[in-house]
């Protein structure tokens, strides 16, 4: 409760700090490769499937809605631009980015908390290790590495939704659907699509972490931390993303 | 070692506003083993965290293994941190390890411990034993009952051969039989390493035992060093904390003679008698 009247403005500054501090330390030895891998297994491999269901999901959703549309203009042979735009550059990275925000930010805060309240933390203070070192930096790592990588396989499995229902909704062939989805997509299109979630994969997973280290008052604040890290990363998202887009269209 | 091996000057820390150390003066040498006594929130924690900087003093100095620590960053703090032995309150076992790996931590990522594999396994299969553990090297923390998760805390603190060791209520909710092998555990490593050991609890029986007893390697458990009604003392200094103050500090002796009601009530786990005893009553200190 505490916490709540504490001004936003420190606990922003206190992130800031822990991120700087994390950022700088990417580089710096030791680096705990087993730990990254680990993390990379856990955060990337165990996403997967989700990831692609909700991928696959949401370019048939897509495409159904928007085949009314483009039926009334006649312009149904359009259909594989419109999908492939609006997923590469927006949904592919953005909800692949809640979907992490949901499953990731939580599973970070909610292991560091009950590292914090079990003394675990200390205990590596007091033993050697640097818990930005052993804890926070191979979280990072791990998922500014994966997240690119889901948010890719998210992309084209929604492509693939999007093309069972041009095909057997609208009545394009594959081809077409194909060439108009990819013919579409501009340079600019793909760094705004990996670019979105390098830097969100940035914030989720600092934000979990720094959730997860401010915990305190026993099995109850772990909970709490851990709905705030969600709540917070998946504002930070749409807030970024807003920005993101501004600097690309701007750009174009 | 020239000079104390701890020392606490006017440390004073609050949290959120709230005074949680005042003024804290402490000075602890070579071969001492300090008692902490206090009801919860008095403050024992935190003192322990602050005497190896795992948490910053807002005022005063700390000095501890002739260091001034009170300002150190955490990279200059590893190497004297390495020195010194910890069990904290919560265990801060990991519970990802297994116990072997948790009691090689410390040799494995204090740089001044590097060692090779085969004599960090040799120290860790020793300090298990030590605590008559030495079968449950494979076993994860979750496996172990808490009585024995605070012997492997005691081993993995010991493993190091640290000069201090702090001890955050190591009986704490435990059966007064695994209190006991707990006490002696700390008292055995006190005597046969010549450790010196800082000991928070809310249990006089435990300050009482570490003040009293020996270790004989002979029959293998502790024995009184004087008889019943005598005092040892074995440099033992009982410390009384109240709400962030110390409000005593003495000998075993001084402590059961105090009228204070709050120093009393952990003697006599009730408030003291009209009339008591008079002598020397330690230092009272304003409560
Ligand atoms: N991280 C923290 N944030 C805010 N207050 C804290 C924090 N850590 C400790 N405190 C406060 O400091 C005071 C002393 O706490 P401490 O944990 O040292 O007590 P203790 O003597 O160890 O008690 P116990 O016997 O229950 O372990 C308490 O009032 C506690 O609420
Ligand atoms: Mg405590």
């Amino acid at each position: 409760m505490l916490d709540y009247l504490k001004s936003p403005v420190q606990s922003f500054q206190d992130f800031l700090y822990l991120a700087a501090r994390s950022i700088r330390n990417v580089t710096k030895p030791p680096i705990y490769w087993k730990d990254i891998l680990m993390q990379m297994d856990s955060i990337g491999v165990g996403s997967l499937p989700i990831v692609a269901l909700i991928g696959a999901f949401s370019g048939i959703v897509m495409t159904l809605q928007m085949s009314r549309a483009l039926a009334t203009y006649g312009a149904t042979s359009q259909t594989g631009q419109v999908v492939s735009i609006s997923i590469v550059r927006e949904l592919g990275p953005v909800l692949t980015a809640l979907l992490i925000a949901g499953r990731n930010a939580s599973g970070i805060a909610s292991e560091l908390g009950s590292m914090k309240v079990t003394e675990q933390i200390d205990a590596m203070r007091a033993l050697g290790t640097d818990p930005i070192q052993k804890l926070i930096v191979p979280r990072l790592i791990a998922t500014a590495f994966m997240q690119p990588l889901l948010t890719a396989i998210a992309d084209f499995v929604g492509l693939l939704g999007g093309l069972i229902i041009a095909v057997t909704v609208i009545g394009n062939t594959a081809n077409q659907y194909w060439s108009s989805a990819i013919d579409i997509l501009a340079i600019n299109d793909m760094v705004q699509g990996l670019m979105k979630p390098f830097v969100f994969a940035i914030v989720i997973s600092l934000v979990g972490c720094f959730y997860g280290m401010r915990t305190s008052g026993g099995t109850q604040g772990v909970g709490l931390s851990t709905t705030k890290a969600v709540v917070v990363s998946s504002v930070w998202v749409f807030v970024i993303d807003v920005l993101i887009t501004q600097i690309f269209v701007s750009l174009t | 070692m020239p000079g104390p091996i701890l020392k606490f000057e006017n440390v004073s820390l609050s949290y959120d506003g709230k005074l949680v150390l005042d003024k804290i003066n402490l000075t602890v040498n070579a071969g001492d083993t300090f008692i902490l006594l206090g009801a919860a929130g008095s403050g024992k924690t935190v003192l322990l965290k602050l005497a190896m900087s795992l948490i910053q003093a807002d005022t005063g100095r700390i000095e501890l293994l002739g260091h001034d620590i009170t300002h150190l960053k955490e990279t200059e703090l590893f190497g004297i941190r390495s020195e010194v032995g910890v069990l904290f309150q919560e265990g801060g076992l990991f519970d990802s390890l297994n116990i072997a790996d948790n009691v090689a931590y410390p040799l494995r990522n204090q740089k001044k411990l590097a060692a090779p594999e085969d004599e960090i396994a040799a120290r860790v299969q020793e300090s298990l034993d030590f605590v008559e553990l030495g079968h449950t090297l494979d076993k994860f923390p979750s496996e172990l009952s808490g009585g024995m998760r605070r012997r492997v805390g005691i081993a993995r603190a010991n493993v190091t051969n640290p000069k201090i060791s702090l001890y955050d209520s190591p009986t704490a909710g435990l059966d007064p039989i695994t209190a006991h092998t707990i006490m002696s555990l700390i008292v055995k490593q006190r005597e046969l390493r010549k450790t010196t050991t800082i000991l928070a609890t809310h249990r006089y029986q435990d300050g009482a035992m570490a003040a009293n007893y020996h270790w004989d390697d002979a029959i293998h458990d502790v024995v009184r060093a004087v008889p019943y009604g005598t005092y040892a003392a074995l440099d033992t200094t009982f410390i009384v904390m109240n709400e962030g103050r110390i409000v005593f500090s003495g000998t075993q002796q001084q402590l059961e003679t105090s009228r204070d009601p709050y120093v009393s009530q952990f003697v006599l786990h009730q408030p003291p008698p009209k009339i008591g005893p008079s002598g020397d009553r330690g230092q009272q200190l304003s409560v």
